[in-house]
């Protein structure tokens, strides 16, 4: 069954078209990954989804057909829609714990009502034992107490992950999950998204690293100047005359 | 603890001082009030710059319908506040469209726009006069409010009160929620937090408080003008936060508390007194930038750091 569904979706700035007429259908329970070179507009397809731009056209189908596209961010996100970014963002004057405590701010069902009145403490409660579990799940649980800024930047990445997680996700973005990473930091996180994805969360996965890519998905989507150039099984986008000729080049794609 | 005997001090602080110093500490409490309020909006990044004009459509609700209705001055001054913060949502409804200096621009036009209504319209607002006689508090209880200690007592009570409301907000998963908007709106609304919506909170939330600043004041002054809602004032409201301090909730106290004070001591000096105050908030914004609260935790730190470890200093 399809949980996302992306129909004729266009995004243009100015003259440019960032997206081009895309469809993608991404199946309940997959780990899709969307490749393609530096401009491809697969970052502005996760701004597109997300509800961070509008869709110049088209459409965007979530959960048995309902109609996302042009909803606020938050909206997105209160709908089980998550996602990571590019940059590494964090608030990086909390600790790691309240990071993911802040995430969680659509169970957390408080008002200044409870507030005053004092109702609110069980709420609270109850909200940092769960983002307790995320934290400890993200592998971040000896350094809840940490702040942000603090965190070597493999650590950060898992918060901004941990963050993602927060809001109790069906769906999960993650833009560039394994940039800026070591080898050993790379393992790490790819073990991470495996658990994550385990807990029955689809993921859609933008990067670069075509080792990790191809490991890790059971489907992939090639963008090339914003448009959907092949889609297939990673051996099949491996051996793909196209996508060799664009995007993988000559020796370069298996050291990654 | 501090606190305790910080409170016992305010407590008996009237009953040794000389009469306009009493009155002088009831402005201190005011203008907590007002500038606390004003930091829980700048806490979602948005400086604006009408809040001296709520804290006075605060004062002139307040004044009017105990004046023109009747109503008990103990239910003007929450009304004033209410109707501050019903301003302050409907002035930033429209902004939120607006970014960066379109923002602010627009706060300070929508400002003198009310504010030079007090001043075009004599009905009801007595044009640049004002408005006189506006009521005192009753006596309750054989304790007459409209004398100074009584009031030093209640402006000190609704001041706790008020900071109370404010700490347990900032406290709360919602000041949490408005400090990761100021720190990233990006990823705070792909958490799901509506930002328009907290933003709005914010403003009517310190828009009360504002506006219950605005009460306190007429009711003790008997009488309002929209001098004291200029521009002017503003920028002092904007020198207390910032030379205090906008990072925890002391700031913006220690700012009014070292910044009035100065103020208060410089009347003799009154012809260099506001190029001394501009000049205070460049210096501070240039070299301290956490203003004198990120200065004192500063000092701690280094302090604590020498006396835990002493070797590893570079």
């Amino acid at each position: 069954m399809s949980i996302l569904e992306v129909k004729g979706l266009s995004r243009y700035f100015g003259g440019l078209a960032a997206l081009d007429n895309i469809d993608l259908t991404i199946q309940e329970g997959e780990i899709r990954g969307i490749i393609g070179p530096n401009g491809a507009g697969k970052t502005t397809l996760f701004n597109v989804i997300s509800g961070v731009y509008r869709p110049t056209a088209g459409q965007i189908f979530y959960m048995k057909g309902k109609r996302i596209d042009g909803l606020a961010t938050s909206r997105i996100a209160g709908m089980g829609l998550a996602r990571t970014f590019q940059r590494t963002a964090l608030y990086l004057d909390f600790t790691v714990l309240k990071n993911v405590t802040v995430a969680r701010h659509l169970h957390a069902r408080e008002t200044i009502f409870s507030l005053l009145v004092g109702t609110v403490k069980k709420i609270e409660a109850e909200n940092i034992r769960k983002a307790l579990e995320i934290v400890e799940f993200m592998g971040l649980g000896h350094l809840e107490n940490e702040l942000a800024v603090n965190l070597p930047h493999g650590y950060q990445r898992a918060l901004g992950v941990a963050i993602a997680l927060a809001c109790e996700p069906k769906v999960l973005l993650l833009d560039e999950p394994l940039t800026g990473m070591n080898p050993t930091e790379k393992a790490h996180m790819i073990d991470l998204i495996r658990k994550v994805h385990q807990q029955g969360i689809t993921i859609l996965m933008v990067e670069h690293d075509m080792k990790s890519v191809m490991e890790l998905c059971d489907y992939i989507s090639v963008l090339d100047f914003g448009t959907l150039l092949v889609e297939g099984l990673p051996a099949e986008i491996q051996s793909n005359e196209a996508v060799i000729n664009t995007y993988l080049g000559t020796e370069d794609i298996a050291s990654g | 603890m501090p606190l305790i005997i910080g409170l016992i001090g305010l407590c008996l602080f009237p009953f040794f001082a000389r009469a306009y110093l009493v009155e002088v500490a009831m402005m201190y409490f005011i203008y907590i009030i007002l500038a606390q309020s004003y930091r829980l909006i700048v806490t979602v990044h948005d400086w604006q710059l009408y809040h001296i004009v709520l804290y006075g459509v605060g004062a002139y609700t307040s004044g009017m319908i105990a004046k023109n209705f009747g109503i008990p001055v103990f239910m003007a001054i929450p009304l004033g506040g209410a109707m501050a913060s019903l301003v302050g949502v409907a002035i930033t409804t429209p902004l939120l469209r607006t970014k960066g200096w379109g923002f602010y621009i627009a706060t300070y036009g929508l400002a003198e726009l009310i504010r030079l209504s007090w001043l075009k319209f004599r009905n009801p607002f007595g044009g640049s006069t004002g408005i006189i006689n506006i009521p005192w508090p009753p006596e309750i209880a054989g304790i007459d409010f409209s004398a100074g200690i009584p009031y030093y007592f209640f402006s000190l009570g609704v001041m706790l009160a008020v900071l109370y409301v404010l700490y347990r907000i900032e406290h709360s998963h919602i000041g949490d929620s408005f400090k990761a908007i100021s720190m990233d709106p990006d990823l705070a609304a792909s958490t799901g937090i509506n930002i328009p919506r907290h933003r709005l909170l914010a403003c009517g939330i310190g828009g009360f408080f504002a506006g219950i600043a605005g009460g306190l004041l007429v009711h003790r002054l008997g009488a309002v003008d929209p001098k004291l809602f200029n521009l002017v004032t503003m920028l002092y409201l904007l020198i207390w936060v910032v030379v205090g301090g906008t990072n925890t909730f002391w700031g913006p106290i220690i700012g009014v508390t070292v910044m009035n004070t100065l103020f208060e001591l410089s009347r003799p000096l009154i012809q260099i007194r506001p190029a001394f105050f501009g000049l205070s908030m460049v210096l501070v914004l240039i070299f301290m930038s956490g203003g004198i609260e990120g200065l004192i935790s500063k000092v701690v730190a280094r302090w604590q750091r020498r006396h835990d470890m002493p070797v590893a200093e570079t």
